[in-house]
């Protein structure tokens, strides 16, 4: 298993793909927490600054990458079989579901270490801008740390969630397609109209870990528990259904 | 001994049987082509063979067990499927670092098998920018990493060049010398006549005969092709000597089982002009397009009746 991980890294690092969407991870940061600021307490923009939520707000962009990092995890296992790699890879290891553990691992590494950069990068942003505005912000305190956190942990399980997808579909344009198709169309929709299923779909429960309009959505750690058995979830099903399929 | 063992491997896709009860054995420290027309079910039989494709009914072994029993598995099977199985944008050293990594091989090996099959100078390219024959060097050089006593390739000459296919079969044969075993597939017999010992030909997912290919020669019997005004006369003149002769138009036929020797005396014996005369030597190709087709004709009679 180590040398499954180590080697999946290795992959990550040995394409160019892959440092673009994570600078594009990075790249949302910034934009999100900017724009968060500035448009803080105005009509159509988030809650005032001087508030707890207003903080919050610009404190979840910490996890405004979310979406590269969910398109790195589908790669990792859709792009197998894109590529036909997944010959050589399940002729190394010919029991699949190991190799579908340790992607979920390594894209759960990748996903936690953009996330804490992320975090860095927002705070980086957030600070000094807030303080030429005279609010100072506690970042150990317990709204702003909480958040944080929250957006790492999503992100960590997006990824992870991301190699479930590519594993359940095994076409990368498709898995893609349908996974951003989802998540920006279908969970948004539900999310905000049908409150009552829109909490429990994968999109309400990283929503709730990133805690910005408490209430609508499950507890944080409600958020944290769902959104990991829906990436084990895919991971297993697709294991079980998709991944022992012939490969021709 | 036994290296490779296919035991009435069956496989279906839907109403397709693309393999049917098809049993061989590859012997240990030989070169077994495995030859067939296209779609006769070579790749899926491998692909069966290395757990990549699970069988409708039968079974099959590396070294007396499964592939996926196998401990150490890509240590003791090198394979190359397909020309095309790398990431585009991952460099060729890369690419095989990534797969010594994976199998716990130290990552030394990717430079060693590039020398090996000719890549050095391009280890630090991008696969994406490579020609169909040095990408079937690279899968060559993948399977070569962890000096697996059991090569298995499938169609590994296609888009090589003359030169490449020289080189390839004189690697092989230096392979097979050291002991390891051989399994190597193709549509084309002449091209690994040169190289395999035993031969494994399978038409329409059915075996249709495993042997020697000194076997295979001694399976055909050479004739004389003569062109003459006098056919009629030649072949009575022939038949009295026990020789058969196959007319084939009023000016050429054809002596069975005999010399050129035994004909011109025939032909002089009875006064025959002869305007043309030469030697029939065996035909591998030809005589693999019978036994391929004639087995295509039969399955066809028998879906018919």
């Amino acid at each position: 298993m180590k040398n499954l991980i180590h080697a999946e890294l290795l992959k990550l690092r040995t394409t160019r793909m892959i440092y673009g969407l994570a600078l594009a991870a990075l790249a949302f940061v910034p934009i999100s927490a900017i724009s968060a600021i500035a448009a803080a307490g105005k009509s159509g923009g988030g809650p005032a600054l001087s508030t707890t939520e207003g903080i919050r707000n610009v404190m979840s962009a910490s996890s405004s990458g979310a979406l590269s990092v969910l398109i790195i995890g589908i790669l990792m296992m859709a792009g197998e079989f894109r590529h036909n790699t997944a010959t050589s890879t399940f002729l190394i290891s010919p029991n699949r579901g190991r190799v579908v553990g340790a992607k979920l691992a390594t894209s759960a590494l990748v996903g936690a270490a953009l996330a804490l950069i992320s975090s860095v990068l927002t705070l980086a942003v957030a600070l000094p801008w807030l303080a030429t505005k005279h609010i100072h912000v506690d970042i150990f305190s317990h709204n702003v740390g909480l958040v944080l956190l929250g957006g790492i942990a999503a992100v960590t399980i997006y990824a992870a969630v991301g190699v479930g997808v590519g594993s359940l579909i095994r076409n990368q344009t498709a898995a893609v397609v349908i996974a951003l198709g989802w998540v920006l169309v279908v969970d948004n929709l539900l999310v905000s109209f049908v409150h009552e299923v829109g909490k429990w779909t994968p999109g309400g429960a990283a929503a709730a870990l990133t805690g910005t309009s408490s209430g609508r959505f499950l507890p944080m750690w409600g958020g944290a528990v769902l959104f990991v058995a829906y990436g084990l979830a895919f991971a297993a099903a697709g294991t079980r259904f998709t991944l022992r399929r012939d490969v021709v | 001994m036994t290296s490779i063992q296919i035991h009435n491997l069956t496989k279906r896709f839907g109403d397709v049987v693309a393999v049917d009860n098809l049993s061989f054995e590859v012997a240990q420290g030989s070169i077994t082509g495995f030859l067939g027309p296209n779609g006769a079910g070579k790749t899926t039989t491998l692909r069966m063979l290395l757990g990549l494709i699970g069988p409708t009914a039968g079974s099959s072994t590396i070294a007396g067990k499964p592939y996926q029993e196998l401990v150490d598995p890509f240590r003791r099977v090198g394979a190359v499927l397909e020309a095309t199985s790398f990431h585009p944008g991952r460099r060729a050293r890369d690419h095989l670092r990534v797969l010594c990594v994976a199998a716990g091989l130290p990552v030394a090996r990717a430079d060693e098998v590039l020398d090996e099959v000719g890549l050095a100078d391009v280890g630090d390219r991008r696969v994406k920018g490579f020609s169909l024959g040095m990408r079937q060097r690279l899968g060559l050089a993948a399977a070569l990493l962890g000096e697996p006593e059991v090569l298995i390739l499938d169609e590994p000459a296609n888009g090589l060049d003359p030169e490449g296919v020289h080189w390839l079969r004189k690697f092989l044969r230096n392979y097979a010398g050291q002991g390891r075993s051989v399994l190597v597939s193709s549509h084309l017999l002449a091209e690994i006549a040169q190289t395999v010992d035993d031969v494994v030909i399978v038409a329409k997912g059915r075996l249709v005969t495993q042997s020697s290919l000194a076997d295979l020669a001694g399976r055909t019997k050479p004739g004389v092709w003569v062109r003459t005004p006098q056919s009629q006369e030649l072949g009575v003149a022939l038949a009295s000597k026990g020789i058969t002769a196959e007319l084939q138009s009023a000016e050429t036929l054809v002596a069975l089982e005999t010399t050129t020797e035994a004909v011109g005396i025939a032909a002089a014996g009875a006064g025959v002009v002869i305007f043309e005369m030469t030697a029939q030597h065996f035909d591998l190709e030809e005589f693999f397009l019978d036994l391929t087709t004639s087995t295509t004709n039969l399955s066809t009679e028998g879906a018919s009746q």
